[in-house]
């Protein structure tokens, strides 16, 4: 029995049955890591140290019998722009590489307090810049399903842990497909939750008015399970959503008779490659199949998410990586003459290229001069866009399309200019500009077997209605 | 040419909250170096800020008290700058939606009454200190301050003297203390002004080019720098030279400013909205609770003590610039049968012995009842107004009841005619020389009789009484 | 729109980011290239009548209570400070006004 090929609720059984021990799995995940990783590359930092005492430790309390939580026991990863208090947390940045935080994230307390192991820190984009995983201070990683693959970004590290079982779930983060598009590059289950769903604090700040922690896992179940745990209101983060959190495993056993799905034509005419597309049409034919009714929405605007997307992230972005500077932590350059030359030669040398684009970017469409142009604009087409949702969501009740138009490219393929940049984005960034949950799924692979992947919009706090379409999907395919 | 000079007002007042403004770190002043901080306030990657209510409370009293209107939607901006003291090299502030707007307060100086109107008034967040270190060429930074609350409070250009400012800023300190919202201890960098000056020829309409002053700590720094930069500005434009915008720095110890950057090369702040913090909505009846937390302000106090306690203008002006004062002047007066008194001897020996203990009246060991009962015990002849001072001296330290004081230390002024009239007579056979005096006319003699006979009661006894028989004595032997 | 190397320079400078000549060279034909797709892009959008989105959260008044909760200990705020002195951070000094 390969003990990393189990669901977490598979995994929980056998653990409360003891079928399993906690040390045990760890092993297992810890045999996949030593064997994988050096290829893959996906963890910058393995938590090896104590955690044969603090894997015995959690089997202990598992012997005394008390009814615990699912995710106890079960072994997990996190995004390195995630704060774990005590342990090195880089962003994959030269000027956080040895960055140890005095303070812990919302989600890590909250995976603590549940039980979950944490088998280390993952590898990423450069504070979560970029869609290939390679602008990673620690090296590029590799797509488990095909080596000379990128696996996506920004969580490129987090889907190829899970998709390679390196471990039974991540977090990744989500600013404009984060978690979607190397969900969809790598064959697994990656969902970006609504804005003020899961909190911020602790998050490294990417853009902060997109960014989102959300669940990478093997399967729909493990994303409803994981996602129980790590939402809820947290008073620490003003935009947190003060609302009441459903049980999203509940939405597990619904059927989608009579459910309204919207397919976005745009997004499939466009530029969409036609192995995406022609998957993408059958997997609307099973949703059909299963009872849903398939409409087609317009969504005009969506056509600008790029170009408002590039403009707001950038400006955020620029102002929240501003406070690297080399005196309170993180990387201060060797040589430097004066206070001014202490901050320039830090920034000039601790930020990979694209983190200096987008700083660059950001600061010039905030500049007095280009403000009303470049980013007022951007706002109001954020707007526009938000407005087009709205309008479609009192229609549909689900919104599909490509999570990207193509499969996971070569590594090296797309190294610079916005376009190439942002091209695998093109589906993902209009529901982070208005805030929407959205979920990417596996549904087949192309003739050179890169995963395919659909992407689910719904709308704010719609989560429970894209798990039960993904689920009855999933269930269709596993027949 | 005659010159008028234009002064407008910036300042920063740190509010009286328990913890910072984004959060829960304390506010008190003091601490050890760093000892004050956390993620948030230190700007570690991942912490976010969220809003003390207090905060905004604060600032819409200061802006109700100011006669501002209250904004009903409002934001926070970042506004991005690099400075070592600034941990997120941005300041959480307001840009174009302030809490406050278009307020003024009414001042008096060379005897006129002017409002002065407030544009302005906003949140944001202190910044950490910078020091020099001893040891090596280096600048230190703690980050204590950073993070504490801040109102910015921004004055139209509509102050023309030394005298108005300083009559602004007095007023402003007033009523922030009033309203409890600052502690305004500018020892402690509570409350800090800048001025932004200019000159125009007294015909010119439009505004001349204007410098800001920073670094001003006292009213009376305001008052010189103010007067200060005018001069230099009017000798430069004189010469026909061009005023500099600029940014200086007084020094208040030699008296002179100097330039510290120049405004062309101005900051562009790239000010955008906070997206870690949400916008706020002020209805009314938040406004209105706030509202009726505002305590009656100094210039209703001011009306109220003249008529209530029919003290002249002076008084009544002088004892409500501060609220502690005020409200110590109030609880002795209210009890009192001469709420005159009361204020004479607060501003003069109450306030000497402050200042010569450097203490505030906050902490004043007499209670306002106590000094009502010793004003009582002069007014109804039971001490003389110099043992009234013996007795104030031994309350300060004791804080006994004076009746209690002076009964311990037999302090009763002594009206017995018999024991005094012995007295007398004993005097005057003691100095036979000075009883001559009078004799010959030398009036003032007598005075010399009667300080014999008090010191012998050791100033106890009624100095009326005392004349009265000396001289009725002294005739007698004519 | 077009954005010349000085640009650049002013913007780095303004971002503090030391840059080689490479990277101006660089950055420049990069961004010049992505301002002209979004130039292109979004002047194609009427948003005459579109009010700024300026914040994209729906919460309101979130507010904190004033109440003092302890802060972290000074060991821990200074442990990731490559200069500290005495209990501080530090610098090269600091030229008022700079
Ligand atoms: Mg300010
Ligand atoms: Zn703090």
């Amino acid at each position: 029995m390969e003990l990393t090929k189990l669901t977490i609720a598979e995994t929980s059984k056998k653990l409360k049955n003891k079928d399993i021990s906690v040390i045990e799995l760890v092993k297992s995940y810890m045999q996949k890591i030593e064997k994988l990783n050096e290829t893959i590359n996906a963890y910058i930092t393995i938590c090896n140290e104590g955690i044969e005492e603090h894997s015995k430790a959690l089997q202990k309390k598992l012997d005394s019998g008390d009814d615990l939580p699912v995710l106890f026991g079960i072994p997990m990863a996190l995004n390195d722009n995630i704060i774990t208090r005590n342990i090195l947390t880089t962003c994959a940045s030269k000027m956080l590489r040895n960055f140890i935080p005095p303070y812990d994230s919302a989600v890590n307390e909250k995976l603590r307090d549940e039980g979950a192991i944490l088998l280390g820190k993952l590898n990423m984009d450069e504070f979560a810049i970029g869609n290939s995983n390679e602008n990673s201070y620690f090296g590029l990683v590799k797509n488990p399903q095909n080596f000379e693959r990128v696996p996506g970004g920004s969580s490129g590290g987090a889907a190829s842990a899970v998709a390679s079982g390196m471990a039974r779930f991540a977090l990744g983060s989500d600013t404009g497909g984060g978690i979607r598009q190397p969900a969809s590059f790598c064959g697994v289950v990656g969902l970006k939750p609504t804005y003020g769903l899961v909190s911020r604090y602790g998050l490294v700040a990417s853009a902060s008015s997109m960014d989102q922690i959300g669940p990478i896992t093997r399967n729909v179940e493990d994303c409803a399970t994981v996602l129980n745990a790590i939402t809820g209101y947290d008073p620490k983060d003003s935009t947190s959503a003060n609302i009441k959190y459903p049980d999203y495993t509940s939405f597990l056993i619904d059927d989608i008779k009579g459910m309204k799905i919207g397919i976005h034509r745009d997004y499939i005419e466009k530029d969409t490659n036609s192995q995406v597309k022609q998957k993408i049409l059958d997997a609307c034919s099973i949703l059909e199949s299963l009872g849903a009714e398939i409409v087609e929405v317009s969504l005009p605007t969506t056509e600008y998410a790029i170009a408002a997307h590039y403009i707001i992230s950038s400006a955020e972005t620029s102002s929240n990586l501003a406070r690297y500077d080399g005196i309170r932590y993180g990387y201060r350059a060797e040589n430097y003459e004066d206070l001014e030359s202490l901050y320039s030669k830090t920034r000039g040398q601790g930020f990979g290229t694209e983190a200096k684009r987008r700083i660059l970017l950001g600061t010039y469409v905030l500049s007095s001069g280009h403000y009303d142009e470049y980013y007022k604009k951007a706002l109001k087409a954020r707007q526009l866009i938000i407005n087009d949702y709205k309008k479609a969501f009192e229609y549909v009740d689900v919104i599909v399309s490509p999570t990207t138009p193509e499969t996971a490219f070569k590594i090296g393929e797309k190294q610079d200019g916005l376009h190439n940049l942002y091209s695998s984005n093109a589906y993902t960034v209009s529901a982070s500009l208005a805030g929407l949950c959205a979920m990417s799924i596996p549904i087949g692979k192309d003739s050179e077997g890169l995963p395919i992947g659909m992407q689910l919009i719904g709308k704010h706090y719609g989560e429970g209605t894209l798990i039960k379409v993904a689920n009855k999907f999933e269930e269709y395919m596993q027949f | 040419m005659e010159y008028e000079v234009v002064i407008g007002l910036e300042v920063h007042a740190e509010l009286d909250t328990r913890t910072k403004i984004y959060c829960n770190c304390t506010t008190e002043f003091g601490g050890e170096p760093n000892t004050q901080c956390c993620p948030v306030c230190v700007g570690l990657p991942g912490a976010i800020p969220v809003l003390n209510k207090k905060v905004v409370e604060y600032a819409i009293k200061a802006g109700l008290a100011a006669n501002c209107s209250i904004a009903k939607h409002s934001k926070q901006d970042r506004k991005n700058y690099f400075y070592p003291d600034l941990p997120k090299a941005y300041q959480i502030s307001q840009d174009n939606s302030p809490l406050c707007m278009d307020g003024y307060l009414d001042i008096e100086a060379e005897g006129k009454t002017k409002a002065i109107r407030i544009d302005r008034i906003h949140i944001e967040e202190d910044a950490g200190k910078l020091l020099h270190s001893e040891s090596s060429n280096d600048t230190l930074i703690d980050f204590n301050r950073s993070g504490v609350p801040l109102i910015e409070i921004v004055t139209a250009p509509d102050m023309r003297s030394s005298q108005e400012v300083k009559a602004f800023f007095e007023k402003l300190k007033t009523i922030l203390e009033y309203t409890e919202v600052s502690d305004c201890k500018m020892q402690e960098g509570s409350l800090r002004a800048d001025v932004n000056l200019s000159v125009r020829p007294r015909c010119q309409k439009s505004l001349g080019i204007r410098t800001e002053m920073k670094n001003l700590n006292s009213t009376r720094a305001i008052g010189r720098a103010v007067e200060h930069e005018a001069k230099r500005q009017i000798e430069q434009l004189e010469q026909g030279l061009v005023i500099t915008q600029e940014t200086r720095r007084w020094d208040d110890l030699k008296y002179e400013s100097y330039p510290l950057r120049s405004k062309k090369e101005a900051q562009d702040y790239r000010f955008f909205a906070d997206p870690d913090l949400c916008p706020f909505v002020i209805d009314d009846a938040w406004i209105d609770s706030i509202n009726a937390s505002i305590p009656e302000l100094p210039d209703e106090r001011k009306l109220r003590f003249t008529k209530q306690y029919k003290l002249p203008e002076y008084d009544a002006a002088y004892i409500t610039t501060s609220k502690p004062l005020a409200d110590y002047y109030e609880s002795a007066a209210q009890k009192s049968k001469n709420p005159k008194a009361i204020s004479n001897w607060i501003m003069g020996d109450v306030l000497n012995r402050l200042k010569d203990s450097s203490m505030e009246i906050t902490n004043i060991p007499i209670s306002p009842e106590n000094l009502t009962k010793l004003i009582d015990l002069i007014d109804s002849n039971i001490i003389s107004g110099r043992i009234a001072k013996q007795v104030f001296e031994i309350m300060w330290d004791t804080n006994d009841e004076p009746s209690v004081i002076v009964d311990k230390y037999e302090l009763r002024v002594l009206s017995d005619s018999d024991t005094i009239k012995a007295l007398v007579s004993e005097v005057i056979k003691d100095n036979p020389k000075a009883v001559d005096d009078i004799k010959d006319g030398k009036k003032r003699s007598i005075g010399f009789l009667v300080g014999q006979v008090m010191r012998k009661t050791n100033g106890k006894a009624d100095p009326q009484i005392v004349n009265q028989l000396l001289s009725e004595e002294v005739s007698k032997l004519k | 729109m077009k954005v010349n190397e000085d640009d650049i320079r002013q913007v780095a400078q303004v971002s503090k980011l030391a840059l080689t000549e490479d990277e101006v060279k660089y950055m420049m034909e990069d961004l010049q290239a992505s301002f002209q797709y979004v130039a292109d892009k979004l002047s194609a959008l009427d948003t005459e009548h579109v009010c700024d989105m300026d914040q994209v959260t729906t919460n309101k008044n979130v507010f904190r209570d004033d109440v003092c909760k302890d802060s972290l200990e000074r060991e821990e705020i200074l442990r990731n400070a490559s200069e500290k002195e005495n209990g501080y951070f530090k610098v090269p000094k600091v030229m008022e006004g700079n």
